[in-house]
């Protein structure tokens, strides 16, 4: 099960036997979440350059921009609304915020290649069934995911230092963040091997979250009330973006600042400036 | 059975149908669907064992510790290691792809030799023994200085650097002109006694007013940075930033005092005025100085409302800044070389560093302390670029590490003989490489066995090295080895141990002093020295993977400082005209030392600003009728380039923030003419080029 | 001499195939029409060969710009192309018999519209190889696999219509079995009538229903009528609206081509009329879709509607031109019989329609990926590539050459021989 590009090959008609593999190891339902303080992160971008390592996101082509690039976590730099030299900046990482209710992106797909684990609440891509049709991009509110434009390309020493533990994808598909699938893969076999039927937290953490210089990102499981993240999201600080859409996203983000709570509630009147600016 | 047109016609119907009846369309279809997932173009996994490795990032000189997740021996993912003694288990941006290196597209594989003096000269590979031998005739009959520009002095190889110059007449150790313990070094100048090695005692302390130090953007060892501040709630812990523009680091300050560009040297005297007219000043401290006099001169020439009207600052926040100072049970104040704009002058670093005079915070917990008494003191002929003398060197040879700032070549061709020679021991064809004669690549980072002193701005001394992770190509050379050849060749009697030899020397010095503990990076513990049993044993440790870090040292000792201040000779005109500061974030400065991943965060996301792009005030923009991405034309004395503009308010108007950095959009890495913007910076008579006068206008 | 005497069998045999008792412009004439045409298609062709073997990245869509050019030409051809389903809905079932004579060139129009969408989706796609999925395991949740299934489904349903409409050719009638298949689908043409009119309500609503269901785009989201968003029904209302006009305009312009009377004139002020009673139909519940959702759903969500507008290139005169100019202008001049009778507001009125139809597509497709959604986004805009531009023309091309061809060798028109006896005698 290294290979979960093989793998699926093999299986791409049966969606069932992923499935059956969680039932046998954890029976227990989760719901994985984040949440991130923005007052700690200062924009630093190792989670970006972590993510891209563990998941084998290739580099830029030369003719690649903001906008056809794949970053699965990608790191905005939102300015307030003042002047210099009143001006204050947050930066806010963007990645796919696992919606939990009619998860837009997988209500829309035409041939289930992406799903939402209901063991896990783990919002998941099939690039092997993915059609590329992209309906799905249009759907995500957060512009999450991301479409392979081109085939991936890395320079040959690169390629022998691969991620063994997650496939790469290849043209013609979309892509996004699924939490670092390979980690839990990994915990989970080690939870078998041990014989238990939960896996241990501290084995399943992803990239970014490790690599936060900062510590500013919390990561776990939202059922298990004594987890870190489910405490910490009761505080009065934390808010998710476009909530009010009612998809009900695991990602939640800190604040203690006024303005940059007030500016994840707005709607589009912010960006109304850009008019202005260009 | 006659073939009628009937039965032509029955036959065609009856295959058509009978086709569908066959598996061989839908094998077809599945067929060519497990094409599509099986796509040639997608590389293969690599497949293997997995292990883990220890190491050391070697990227700049903060030598995080590295944990690396390996197929077939072959890194594939790095990490840092958690509660790591002295980094606190963080690696930056940078580092966490620092195993792309090896494989970068800029790489240097075999030793080259440029046919002409011109960046874009094309090479031709030469064997190491011929180059040697050229360079060795060069130096032999040159009558010009022979220089080693070290970017990472403190390294074993440093030495080798020091004893190969020490024994020509004409050497000169040669450091960066950005250095980040520039406060420091300009406080060990100051002190009577020049053989303390001096660092922050960040951990203890209350209060860091820092002139533009970057520290919350991988300022000295990142991770250090950030677990103070990370606990800054709990310690108290307060940062007032002076910077002209809203940094990285501005933005998570408690206060920030947006001077007007280029008046850090005013703001330091103004709050001199301050503690000296308010009394402030601590009497131990007064009677430690031996020209107070000096410094009370040049700081009582301004009135309040003049620092007011060249700072741009209010005279009632400076005051309150300095009573800050003043009533903190522990400050700091310290400057910090811009990775893009370089670093202060001397008039500036001295103001600066005299403030830590004043309050007293030499020597005192939380303040600035003395790590490391040495017994003898090998830096004295180690010279800043700047002090060099313009025109005098004859043969240079640049050191493979970097240190991760910027140095623009004009100021290396200022120090240059007209007839000179340049060898790169760089892995990479780097802007500066590129200007060289020889390249005789050293090898790329993880790839040889590296020791990592303590930093220059700790507060304790440890030592850890950095094993490689690869293999070594054969058709590099270590710098050690390098002048192994070259003194045999120039006919020295030189003594160069190697790496794994000094490593033992030190692990011996270490085991022998019982002081300190080892931190085991494979599981975590923390092992007194007293309880190894051998020196081998600790030096096995280190390889293993283990840092080595000291307790602190408390020796408290009495100082006199001779300040050495000047008054200011002029006041700087307020002009309309705009001022271009590069801007540049540590080690990412150059296309060459950062992997191809970090198009994640200059290209393919607005993170970090890539070479060719300035940021501007809209305000300003709408002065000079610019709009967002709009192309304009960047102008100064020295010549003009077309950039991209980019708007932000956190940006003083009338200032032109130009990023010195990849330019990845243009080159995709295969290119190292990057930071053309420093070519447009006017270099001061005090070699920094921090401000340039400079025009822009839309295309 | 020798060439004339070469070519001129051929140009007998090629006028042997053209329908009996019409005249059709010369064969050099006729080459001289196609040929740009078929270089264009050619040009197109090598676009989207580039798309296909090199990539997507030839394009000038990217992340935000999911969908581009080929999407809007999909749902507006589809939309053009609902003529057929209509026509021949008004026909076989309602049993309006003068549409006999638009009936075929409206099946025409239709299997090029909705043949040459099918084949833009497959280049759109990233691994067309894989399109097949969706029939093996889809996701029934999923506005495009209803799309997917009802588009197949009709386009065969119009590849059947057309075949008899080929199979009348005057050499191929010659074979006696193909005049008995031709006999024996005519007899099935009610219950494909009835079947296409089935198939399109669906694809029709689904394609409305794509945007519909979109709860992350609060300018696209509507609420549910039933299961289906209320943009579902919006879009059968005015495909069956525009569907006509197109079938009215097209004839018209093929007249205007061919310097020749078609359709005598009530069955053109026919089509216009059924074209504005469904129009005016369309424009009420529009209006009320759009005010529910101005003064609900979109505020439910936490947007206010007008600040959907308020970008300069796309503001209210968007949604007041797709009302007004393009919607209740043309219903009303379509509905007085005085003015349908005058062939420049018939046709005028007919271009108005087709108009807001593509408007209203364009809309659909283009400021919904527009517009930001999170706080911090940005409004973006979207040129097409040339790679783009090509395949989008080879359709069109594609259309004409296709659209000639049967117009000169089948009957498209059976008022044709009727109306050019009248004009001769």
């Amino acid at each position: 099960m290294h290979n979960l590009r093989s793998w699926n090959v093999e299986n791409n008609t049966s969606k069932g036997l992923e499935n059956l593999i969680m039932e046998t190891i954890s029976e227990k339902k989760s719901q994985y979440g984040m949440m991130i303080d923005l007052d700690r992160c200062n924009g630093c971008g190792a989670c970006a350059v972590a993510c891209a390592v563990e998941n084998n996101v290739p580099p830029a082509y030369q003719q690649t921009n903001t906008r056809t690039g794949i970053t699965w976590m990608r790191v905005f730099e939102i300015p307030n609304d003042e002047q210099f030299p009143q001006s204050d900046s947050v930066f806010v990482p963007m990645f796919c915020q696992q919606c939990e209710n009619e998860t837009p992106c997988v209500t829309v797909c035409p041939q289930n290649a992406v799903e939402i684990d209901p063991l896990t609440g783990i919002v998941g891509q099939i690039p092997q069934r993915c059609l590329g049709c992209r309906y799905c991009m249009a759907a995500c509110p957060y512009h999450a995911r991301y479409f392979n434009w081109r085939d991936p390309k890395w320079t040959d020493g690169m390629k022998l230092q691969l991620n063994p533990d997650v496939a790469p994808r290849m043209r013609g598909v979309v892509e996004k963040c699924n939490f670092c699938h390979g980690r839990l893969h990994t915990a989970r076999q080690k939870a078998a091997a041990n014989g238990s039927e939960k896996i241990d937290p501290n084995d399943y953490v992803p990239a970014c979250v490790e690599s936060c210089p900062n510590k500013a990102i919390i990561f776990g499981d939202l059922e298990d009330g004594s987890s870190e993240i489910s405490q910490a999201i009761k505080s009065k600080n934390t808010f998710r973006f476009l909530s009010r859409l009612g998809t009900e996203p695991k990602v939640y983000f800190n604040s203690g600042r006024a303005w940059v709570r007030e500016m994840a509630e707005q709607a589009l009147t912010r960006t109304k400036k850009e008019e202005i600016y260009g | 059975m006659n073939i009628t047109r009937r039965n032509i016609l029955k036959l065609i119907g009856g295959s058509a149908v009978g086709f569908f009846l066959t598996p061989l369309p839908y094998k077809v279809l599945d067929d060519s669907s497990i094409w599509t997932q099986n796509w040639s173009l997608t590389p293969p996994l690599p497949q293997g064992p997995v292990s883990i490795k220890y190491s050391n990032c070697t990227l700049c000189a903060a030598g995080c510790g590295v944990k690396a997740k390996c197929v077939n021996g072959i890194p594939c993912q790095l990490i840092g290691i958690p509660r790591h003694p002295i980094d606190n288990g963080a690696l930056c941006a940078r580092g966490l792809a620092g195993h792309h290196l090896v494989n970068h597209p800029l790489r240097v594989a075999l030793p080259q030799k440029f046919l002409h003096k011109s960046p874009d000269s094309a090479m031709e590979p030469i064997s190491f023994q011929t180059a040697v031998n050229e360079i060795a005739s060069q130096i032999q009959k040159s009558n010009g200085a022979i220089a080693v520009f070290d970017q990472q002095p403190g390294r074993i190889t440093s030495e080798i650097y020091f004893e190969f110059l020490n024994q020509l007449s004409n050497g000169i150790y040669a450091t960066h002109p950005s250095r980040e313990d520039a406060t420091l070094s300009t406080l060990h100048e100051m002190i009577d006694k020049n053989n303390a090695k001096l660092g922050y005692d960040f951990e203890n302390t209350q209060l860091i007013v820092s002139f533009g130090a970057p520290l919350l953007d991988d300022w000295g060892i990142p991770g250090r940075m950030r677990k103070i501040f990370g606990k800054r709630k709990e310690s108290g812990l307060k940062l007032i930033q002076i910077e002209s523009c809203q940094s990285r680091t501005a933005l998570q300050s408690d206060v920030w005092l947006p001077i007007k560009p280029d008046t850090e040297y005013f703001a330091a005297l103004a709050i001199a005025n301050v503690l000296i007219k308010e009394n402030l000043v601590l009497l131990a401290a007064l009677r430690q100085i031996t020209d107070f006099e000096k410094l009370k001169h040049a700081a009582l020439q301004f009135t309040p409302a003049q620092y007011s009207e060249i700072t741009g600052i209010d005279f009632s926040i400076i005051r309150q800044t300095a009573n800050k100072l003043a009533q903190s049970k522990s400050a700091i104040v310290l400057s910090g070389p811009n990775p893009g704009a370089g670093p202060f002058n001397n008039e500036t670093e001295k103001a600066i560093a005299s403030l830590n005079i004043l309050i007293g915070s030499i020597g005192t917990d939380g303040g600035i302390v003395i790590r490391d008494l040495q017994k003898e003191n090998k830096n004295h002929i180690a010279r800043n670029w700047n002090a060099i003398q313009d025109h005098s060197i004859e043969v240079l040879f640049i050191d493979s590490v970097d240190s991760g700032y910027a140095l623009p070549w004009n100021l290396i061709e200022r120090k240059l003989q007209p007839q000179h020679t340049i060898i790169s021991l760089s892995p990479y064809l780097n802007e500066i490489a590129a200007h060289a004669d020889y390249i005789l690549p050293s090898p790329a980072p993880y790839e040889s066995l590296v020791e990592v002193p303590a930093h220059v701005t700790s507060n304790v001394n440890s030592f850890s090295v950095a094993v490689p992770l690869f293999a070594k190509p054969e058709t590099v050379i270590e710098p050690e080895n390098l002048f192994k050849l070259i003194t045999q060749s120039v006919g020295m009697q030189l003594e160069i141990p190697t790496t794994e030899e000094a490593v033992k020397q030190k692990a011996e010095k270490i085991f022998s002093t019982k002081r300190g503990s080892v931190f085991s990076y494979s599981d975590g513990t923390t092992k007194p020295v007293s309880e190894f049993l051998s020196a081998d044993d600790l030096c096995k440790k280190l390889f293993e993977g283990a840092a080595w870090s000291d307790k602190p040292n408390n020796s408290h000792h009495p100082f006199r400082f001779t300040l050495n201040i000047a008054a200011p000779k002029n006041v700087p005109k307020t002009t309309n005209s705009l001022v271009l500061i590069p801007q540049g974030w540590k080690v990412a400065v150059s296309s060459s030392s950062i992997s191809p991943i970090l198009s994640k965060l200059f290209q393919e996301s607005e993170l970090r600003e890539n070479a060719g792009t300035i940021s501007i005030n809209p305000e300003t923009a709408t002065r000079y009728r610019l709009r967002s991405n709009d192309t304009a034309l960047l102008e100064t004395e020295e010549g003009k380039m077309n950039v991209r503009v980019k708007l932000n308010t956190s940006i003083q108007p009338g200032v032109i923030l130009a990023s010195v950095g990849p330019a990845l959009n243009e080159t995709n890495f295969s290119d190292a003419t990057y930071n053309d913007v420093l070519s447009l910076c006017t270099i001061s008579d005090h070699g920094t080029w921090r401000i340039t006068q400079a025009k822009v206008s839309k295309i | 001499m020798d060439n004339k005497l070469k070519t001129r069998p051929i140009v007998a045999r090629e006028a042997g195939l053209m329908p009996r008792g019409v005249e059709r412009t010369s064969f050099t004439n006729f080459l001289f029409w196609i040929l740009p045409w078929t270089a264009l298609l050619c040009f197109g062709v090598y676009a989207i060969y580039l798309c296909l073997a090199d990539g997507l990245w030839h394009t000038n869509m990217d992340n935000r710009f999911a969908f581009g050019l080929w999407i809007f030409l999909d749902l507006t051809v589809i939309a053009l192309g609902a003529g057929a389903f209509f026509t021949g809905f008004l026909l076989y079932i309602l049993r309006r018999k003068e549409l006999k004579a638009v009936i075929n060139s409206a099946v025409v129009i239709g299997l090029i519209c909705y043949s040459g969408a099918v084949s833009i989706l497959m280049v759109d796609v990233g691994q067309p190889l894989r399109a097949w999925f969706t029939f093996w395991h889809p996701n029934t949740h999923s506005m495009l696999t209803e799309v997917t299934f009802c588009l197949t489904c009709y386009l065969t349903v119009l590849i059947i219509e057309y075949i008899p409409i080929v199979l009348k050719n005057r050499q191929l009638r010659q074979i006696p079995k193909f005049l008995v298949f031709e006999f024996e689908l005519h007899k099935l043409m009610p219950v494909l009538a009835g079947i296409g009119t089935f198939l399109s309500f669906f694809h029709q609503g689904s394609l409305g229903g794509l945007f519909g269901v979109l709860r992350g785009r609060p300018f696209a989201f509507r609420e549910e009528l039933g299961i289906w968003p209320s943009t579902f029904f919006l879009f059968v209302l005015s495909a069956a609206a525009a569907g006509p006009s197109f079938v009215m305009l097209t004839t018209w312009l093929v007249q205007k081509i061919s310097k020749k009377q078609l359709v005598k004139p009530e069955v053109m002020q026919f089509l216009g009329k059924v074209s504005g009673i469904l129009l005016i139909f369309y424009i009420m519940l529009k209006s009320v879709d759009t005010l529910i959702w101005i003064n609900s759903t979109s505020p439910s969500e936490g947007f206010p509607a007008f600040e959907f507008y308020a970008r300069k290139s796309f503001g209210t005169w968007i949604l007041l031109t797709e009302i007004i100019a393009f919607g209740l202008v043309p219903a009303l001049m379509l509905l007085n019989k005085k003015l349908r009778a005058r062939p420049v507001f018939l046709y005028g009125a007919g271009l108005l329609v087709c108009c807001g139809i593509m408007l209203n597509r364009f809309v659909m497709t283009i400021q919904t990926l527009a517009l930001p959604t999170l706080p911090f986004d940005e409004f973006m805009s979207y040129i097409p590539s040339w790679e783009e531009a090509a395949a989008f023309l080879a359709v069109i091309a594609y259309g004409v050459v296709l659209y000639s061809f049967t117009f000169r060798y089948a009957t498209l028109f059976p008022q044709e021989r009727e109306l050019q006896q009248i004009q001769r005698g």
